[in-house]
């Protein structure tokens, strides 16, 4: 599984890199970057965390 | 969709037991609609979550030409649309986001320390006067690179501007105008001594021509600190009286906190849904549009309920309770859209830092014996004065 931020729905609330520092990064504007590779153990439940607190919808876990 | 206008007598009931209040607007209809004195078209208060997640999202409406506070010119980001938001919002978002907020970190714990050595010997304090209004106006003076003598007319300026004292609307906005422009001089010459400095506060950083575009006219930066002052000062202050609300009536969750600062973070998340200090947006149509299935026409006035968006059922079960392990929790107080607060980062440092500041000094306290008042003007919910009392260390 891999994440994924679709940054033309992000908004720049940063609840998932402050939440999440070890899966999301945070670019030159505030928004999130999706930390690249493959998700597995426990990053998963955590990435499903992140996706589900998004405010805008914007976190997706996609099949590798 | 009611149509008859809401009685303007709800107005105390909306400011007293707003969950209450919303519940019984969305029962009636996703939208309602306010005769306002002044406009001639009725307002549309969009009160459905999802109607309201929506019109956070909605090309159809701006913030142009919303509320003057006695200027001409229009407050920058909220009051422009794209593409010139656009351009604004990326030269102010870098300078905004959390890992430069942070550093004022320490600026803020050492502001809330020194408000709190300041009454905790006397067992008890007016939060709202004595700490909510001051910390977040001490921020600013971090953020703006300002003396500390400024404070004052900072916290007199925004007060006159968005509550003008006056028995008439022509006296209220005679009081506005005065001190817009009192303001705009102050803001004027403090970006002229700013201007080509090496200081790294957001004036200098904004002074500085941005990589590869237009530098910003001297109007555009006054019309940023505009915004910046006018959206970072009352809102914290509102957003504290809130929490401090909650926690004084729950000392277990108080214990839960001091317990384990990791439940801090999410504390606060649930603290900003439940209380949703700016309650709402306003908006007007661009165009005729709908909400929810009800027509709106073009430049009809909007206001977009946020609070309601928060304390609704359907969004979030059981919404009036607070539940620090609330999941999920994808709440809209710092609205949400290209909309999305600017200094969504800084607020959630300072309560942050503020919760961890306060409890390790005061633990335990409790709210005096008075009945709270609570009131919304400009749509942020505050409740002032909030006494509180402690037993002295």
């Amino acid at each position: 599984m891999r994440l994924h931020v679709d940054d033309a729905r992000c908004a720049g609330h940063g609840l998932c890199y402050a939440g999440f520092p070890d899966l999301f990064g945070e670019d030159d504007y505030g928004h999130a970057v999706a930390r690249a590779g493959e998700l597995a153990g426990a990053d998963v439940k955590d990435a499903q965390t992140a996706s589900d607190n998004c405010p805008e919808a914007a976190i997706e876990i996609e099949p590798a | 969709m009611s149509v008859d206008p809401l009685p303007l007598t709800s107005v105390e009931e909306r400011a007293r037991d707003p969950h209450a209040y919303f519940a019984a607007r969305r029962a009636e209809g996703p939208v309602q609609w306010l005769s306002e004195p002044g406009n001639a078209m009725p307002t549309a208060v969009i009160v459905d979550g999802d109607a309201v997640y929506e019109a956070l999202h909605s090309d159809a409406y701006t913030a142009r030409g919303s509320v003057s506070y006695g200027r001409t010119r229009p407050i920058i980001p909220t009051h422009v649309d794209p593409p010139e938001h656009t351009r604004y919002r990326r030269l102010l978002d870098p300078l905004m986001k959390h890992s430069v907020m942070i550093h004022l970190q320490p600026h803020i714990a050492a502001r809330a320390n020194r408000l709190i050595d300041g009454f905790i010997d006397r067992g008890g304090c007016d939060f709202h006067d004595e700490f909510a209004v001051p910390l977040p106006g001490a921020t600013f003076l971090g953020l703006f690179g300002l003396p500390e003598e400024d404070l004052d007319f900072l916290l007199d300026f925004k007060d006159h501007v968005m509550r003008p004292p006056g028995e008439t609307v022509e006296a209220q906005r005679q009081v506005q105008e005065e001190w817009a422009g009192r303001t705009e001089d102050y803001f004027r010459s403090l970006i002229a001594r700013k201007r080509g400095g090496d200081g790294d506060d957001v004036i200098t950083s904004l002074t500085r021509a941005p990589g590869g575009g237009q530098p910003l006219t001297d109007d555009e930066l006054v019309d940023i600190c505009f915004q910046l002052t006018l959206g970072g000062l009352d809102t914290v202050t509102a957003t504290l009286g809130h929490m401090w609300t909650y926690l004084a009536a729950h000392p277990e969750r108080r214990a839960a906190l001091i317990a384990d600062p990791e439940l801090i973070r999410p504390a606060v998340e649930e603290l900003l849904r439940w209380s949703t200090p700016v309650t709402a947006v306003k908006r007007r149509a661009t165009r005729a549009t709908e909400a929810a299935g009800c027509p709106i026409a073009a430049e009809q006035p909007v206001l977009i309920s946020i609070f309601s968006a928060n304390a609704d059922p359907a969004r979030f079960p059981d919404p009036e309770s607070v539940d620090f392990a609330r999941q999920p929790n994808r709440h809209n107080a710092f609205g949400g859209g290209i909309h999305r607060c600017l200094g969504s980062h800084l607020a959630r440092i300072e309560l942050i830092t503020a919760v961890r500041e306060w409890h390790a000094r005061i633990p335990d306290y409790r709210i005096a014996d008075v009945e709270l008042t609570y009131t919304d003007a400009s749509a942020i919910r505050t409740v002032n004065p909030l006494p509180l009392t402690w037993t002295r260390p």
